[in-house]
């Protein structure tokens, strides 16, 4: 039992992280999507176009 | 004359209106009416649009927009 | 006693609403849509009065019935009837803005108006009477600059008050005799059922012939006929139509109170912002300025690095990050940190992360210093107020093909990421342009594109400036010349729209805005990196490891794995523009999840294995790709993926704007059309000038030149007269 830790608890233990890190995005991606938060990273409330509001002219 | 025609620097003065609809409501909703004085301040690069002074703050237009706007 | 409270926050684009709203609510807002149109709705609770809720209208310049904003934030004011309107007047520009004015306080709701921007009122000299001002509109007036943060409070607690007290404004101005003779006609007439205060406004609205208003009431003939002749009295005593009169009188009326209140110093009419723009948009430097300043920007930000002669500070960066930490560094840690956990070099999970995740995700943020210096300078381009006058300049081009200088800032805003560029495109009033602005923003070079750029660029060209700035220039003549292209189809023939635009003066860029605007794009990047493109590492490895040479299992060599024979199922399509070999095509189409996956794509299926010949001081990537293209073949490559469809996020948001399945297809259709012509012309053509004989490719490359340019020069269809064109896209608007 010890001889199969000492060998793979290493490939385990990142196997282990990878999983919990691809299941934590995955959970943060699909959070976002529900909250309306745009691929770009920006809130919507503040995108007239990240920091082009003074380019936005008006008709 | 119509404002398309006028020369940058040359201040006049609007007589009359053409046009119907949203585009003539646009241009007076923007302060250009009769008897307003406009001053011509630019003229783009190509000549259009043009860029001009009314009631105080700077506007710009297009010269087919000019076109419907008849100044002395 | 606390009653919950409504504020509308109304006034002018530009007069400074929008940062007065959030100094209102702070934190506190929740922004949607006006319920079934696509216009911003914000709402917030006052700072300190949690039981007040500001809703901010869309910036407008009148309530006619015209256009979508306006008829949105007449609506609300009528229908929802707020406890009180928070007008907000630029007081730089004060005539204009009391316009809107004049038409608020008929609403019969409580106004508030606050003189916003005073600072540079002051600045200026000039003065304003608040008091004389307050008499002559029968409004409070206070004083604030909301960028400041002086005189908000006050603003907010007057604001306040007034809705509690529901004391309301009473309009000050009448017009002439014979208007006001028939608004007295029509309130008696048709208007009579309705609260008082109300009265006014309709009555006012119905003498403009406003069809909406008429609607909503829904006249019977008789009483419709009967306002109708007085309506035709005045107007031939007047000798104008009824809108005009109307508009020309509360000018007049504004004129008068301006006379009483506002106090101006005598200013010289040329300003340093004036002289620059004499040289800046010049009738012939303004264009080859433009030119020369682009170049110069992605000359710094991508283009040779200063040990081998150029300017390129980014590249300078980028070179290390990409040689060194992404190339030696980190695999060198990783590979430390596994082997000290005992995971054996030659399994998979060591190639997972060692060649999947490093190799992948690596070679997109080695890129990060090259963006980084990029927005960095085109956010200082913008804070300037340069930008504009490239609207301004562009105007008249693009008028020339039927386009609109609007149509140009969507395609700005797109240089940093194509959603808000999408987004951008609401301020354009005419579907058809609209709709044509929707299907080719996204050719212009976002950020994602940055390091497909930087690769090609570095790896082929040696980090050449020129490849660089071609990618905006093209991304930039694939929008003029689809543009010219589309208007030319019976859909999208037509007069643009009326463009009327303010310039801001010049002012020396904010370094706060600057660095702001920088790191929410550079910091937005990075997080993708580290979610989406991790997970796309990911997925790529385990196909690209994996295979079917004598059974299933772990492959040597990548081009016997799934992946591979999954790409080559699709490569030949790409075989006429130079790069049918299956990574490219892999690549081509991961991209489509986000287009930085392109080169993580590379990154992990050019893998070295440690035994490859590196070039003197590149990265192991960029020497490897280098074997596998020729100049000409990465360069297609690089305008394919530059102009074909965009990434889902942005597909996602043509969607939502186009609001039509069809016409979204037919968007992403023509992109992907589009860039496979262009690439096919320039390998094949390139290829035969470069000395390659003529061959079938050639012939094709030849008849697609010929047919775009057809279409470029063929006569537009006939136009109707233009006036009709354009009553009816407005009023098709709805």
């Amino acid at each position: 039992m010890s001889a199969f830790v000492s060998q793979y608890g290493g490939t385990v233990l990142v196997c282990l992280v990878l999983a919990g890190a691809v299941a934590a995005i995955l959970r943060g991606m699909i959070r976002d999507k529900k909250s309306g938060r745009s691929a770009c990273g920006g809130d919507c409330s503040r995108c007239a176009g990240c920091a082009m509001s003074r380019t936005q002219k008006q008709r | 004359m119509t404002l398309r025609e006028a020369k940058v620097g040359q201040t006049v003065r609007v007589t009359a209106l053409e046009g119907a609809g949203a585009v003539k409501r646009r241009i007076m909703d923007m302060g250009i009416t009769k008897g307003e004085s406009i001053y011509v301040r630019k003229v783009a690069p190509l000549g259009d649009p043009i860029e001009i002074t009314v009631r105080g703050y700077e506007l710009s237009l297009r010269k087919a927009d000019g076109e419907m706007i008849i100044v002395d | 006693m606390e009653k919950n409270l409504t504020i509308a926050l109304a006034g002018n684009p530009n007069s400074g609403k929008t940062t007065l709203f959030n100094a209102l609510t702070g934190s506190s807002q929740y922004v949607g849509n006006w319920p079934g149109v696509t216009v911003e709705k914000k709402e917030g609770h006052v700072r300190d009065h949690k039981n007040v809720t500001v809703t901010d209208l869309p910036g407008i310049y009148s309530l006619s019935p015209y256009t979508l904003e306006e008829v949105v934030a007449r609506n609300y004011l009528i229908d929802q009837r707020p406890d009180a309107i928070l007008n907000i007047v630029d007081g730089t520009n004060l005539e204009r803005n009391l316009y809107l004015t004049t038409q608020l306080v008929e609403l019969g709701i409580p106004v508030l108006v606050a003189v916003n921007m005073i600072d540079v009122v002051r600045k200026n000299g000039d003065r304003i009477d608040l008091k004389a001002l307050s008499k002559a509109l029968d409004c409070q007036v206070v004083e604030i600059s909301a960028l400041k943060g002086d005189g908000v409070k006050a603003a907010a607690d007057a604001a306040v008050a007034l809705a509690e007290s529901g004391r309301r404004t009473v309009p000050q101005h009448r017009f002439a005799g014979c208007v006001e003779h028939a608004l007295a006609h029509i309130e008696e007439v048709a208007v009579h059922h309705l609260p008082p205060e109300q009265q006014r406004w309709y009555a006012i609205k119905l003498f403009e012939r406003d069809s909406k208003v008429a609607e909503k009431l829904a006249l019977s003939s008789d009483v419709a006929a009967h306002i109708e002749q007085d309506i035709l009295d005045c107007e031939k005593e007047m000798d104008d139509d009824a809108e005009a009169i109307i508009t020309a009188q509360r000018y007049d009326y504004i004129t008068s109170v301006i006379g009483q209140c506002y106090t101006r110093k005598n200013r010289e009419k040329m300003t340093v912002s004036d002289k620059i723009d004499r040289i800046v948009t010049n009738r012939w430097l303004a264009l080859p300025i433009f030119a020369v300043v682009m170049f110069l920007i992605y000359a710094i930000a991508m283009g040779t690095p200063p040990q081998d002669g150029g300017i390129g500070i980014g590249s300078m960066a980028t070179d290390w990050t990409n040689d060194v930490l992404f190339g030696e560094l980190v695999p060198g840690w990783v590979d430390a940190l596994l082997g000290a956990l005992g995971v054996a070099e030659g399994g998979w999970l060591y190639g997972l992360i060692q060649d999947g995740i490093v190799a992948g995700v690596g070679a997109v943020l080695g890129f990060v210093p090259q963006m980084l210096v990029l927005f960095l300078l085109l956010c200082i381009l913008e804070d300037v107020g340069y930008m504009a006058r490239i609207a301004f300049i562009m105007d008249r081009i693009f008028r020339r093909f039927g386009l609109s200088g609007k149509s140009f800032i969507p395609m700005l805003v797109a240089t940093g990421c194509g959603v808000p560029g999408l987004m951008a495109s609401r301020t354009i009033e005419q579907d058809r342009d609209r709709k044509m602005t929707l299907m080719t923003t996204t050719f212009m070079p976002c950020g994602a594109k940055v390091p497909i750029i930087g690769l090609v660029a570095g790896a082929l060209f040696g980090g050449s400036a020129l490849v660089a700035a071609s990618a905006y220039f093209i991304g930039m003549g694939s929008i003029v010349a689809s543009g010219i292209i589309l208007k030319k189809c019976k859909a999208f023939a037509g007069e643009p729209a009326p463009f009327v635009m303010e310039l801001p003066a010049y002012h020396v860029p904010s370094a706060g805005n600057v660095l702001r605007g920088t790191w929410e794009r550079g910091w937005s990047f990075i997080k993708r990196a580290g979610t989406l493109i991790v997970l796309a590492s990911i997925l790529i490895w385990f196909l690209q490891a994996f295979g079917f040479g004598g059974g299933f299992g772990l492959v040597e060599d990548n081009d016997n794995s799934l992946l591979a024979a999954i790409g080559r199922s699709f490569a030949w399509i790409f075989a006429p523009l130079g790069f049918g070999n299956w990574r490219a095509a892999v690549a081509t189409i991961t991209g489509l999840g986000a287009k930085e996956i392109v080169v993580d794509t590379f990154g992990i299926l050019y893998h070295y294995a440690g035994d490859v010949d590196l070039l003197e001081d590149s990265s192991p990537l960029w020497a490897m790709v280098a074997a596998d293209y020729t100049a000409l073949s990465a360069y297609s490559f690089m305008v394919f993926n530059l102009l074909c469809a965009p990434c889902f996020a942005a597909m996602g948001a043509i969607k939502r704007e186009m609001n039509n399945a069809k016409w979204t297809l037919a968007a992403i259709g023509y992109m992907c059309l589009w860039a496979y012509v262009v690439a096919l012309i320039v390998y094949q053509l390139g290829s035969f000038f470069a000395g390659g004989g003529f061959g079938l490719g050639t012939a094709a490359g030849l008849a697609a030149l010929a047919a775009v340019l057809y279409l470029l020069f063929r006569p537009a269809p006939k136009l109707e007269d233009v006036a009709a064109r354009s009553m009816r896209s407005v009023a098709a608007q709805g």
